[in-house]
């Protein structure tokens, strides 16, 4: 279940300006370096959303190489994503989610 | 000197590929390579020096 909770930044101009910032340098940089790594482009975006989301509840100071960890972060989702993928085609599982109809009883 | 990378990326292997980008894209050190990859760092050493050695021998042809 998800909670959403409205923030109100108390520094619209400070902390989060950096951020962006950071966010427009590096997102264009991992989606390159994930697609060159990975051979395409299939769940890369959500990857890299992913890693962005998880360094907002990290500590920063413990992070010395942003773009470095964003892209190891990033490797790993993209690793079990994959896998899941390739689990789902081995049982002939359907992608996505499942219809009504297949549910009925 | 125009080196096509993608294609000669291509020719590495998935752990090469990745430690190289790790390393000379983003300039993760070969400690940080070690303790985000779970890898020791002698492996590293190792898998990033035959992977330069791969690029190297292609770019010679």
């Amino acid at each position: 279940m998800h909670y959403y909770i409205d923030v109100v930044d108390p520094e619209p101009h400070g902390e989060s300006a950096a951020w962006s910032r950071r966010y427009a340098e590096l997102q264009p940089r991992l989606v390159r370096a994930l697609a060159a790594t990975a051979g395409n482009y299939v769940g890369v975006e959500d990857a890299v959303q992913d890693a962005f989301a998880a360094a907002l509840y990290e500590d920063p100071a413990q992070i010395s190489n942003l773009g470095g960890w964003l892209y190891t972060v990033a490797l790993r989702t993209l690793r079990r994503a994959q896998r899941r993928d390739a689990f789902a085609r081995a049982l002939r599982l359907p992608r996505g989610p499942v219809s009504a109809s297949s549910n009925a009883r | 000197m125009r080196i096509d990378l993608l294609a000669d990326l291509a020719t590495l292997s998935g752990r090469e590929r990745e430690l190289l980008i790790a390393k000379h894209y983003f300039g993760l050190t070969q400690e940080e390579l070690a303790s985000s990859f779970h890898i020791p760092r002698g492996t590293i050493a190792a898998t990033l020096s035959r992977a330069a050695a791969k690029l190297r021998a292609r770019q010679r042809r």
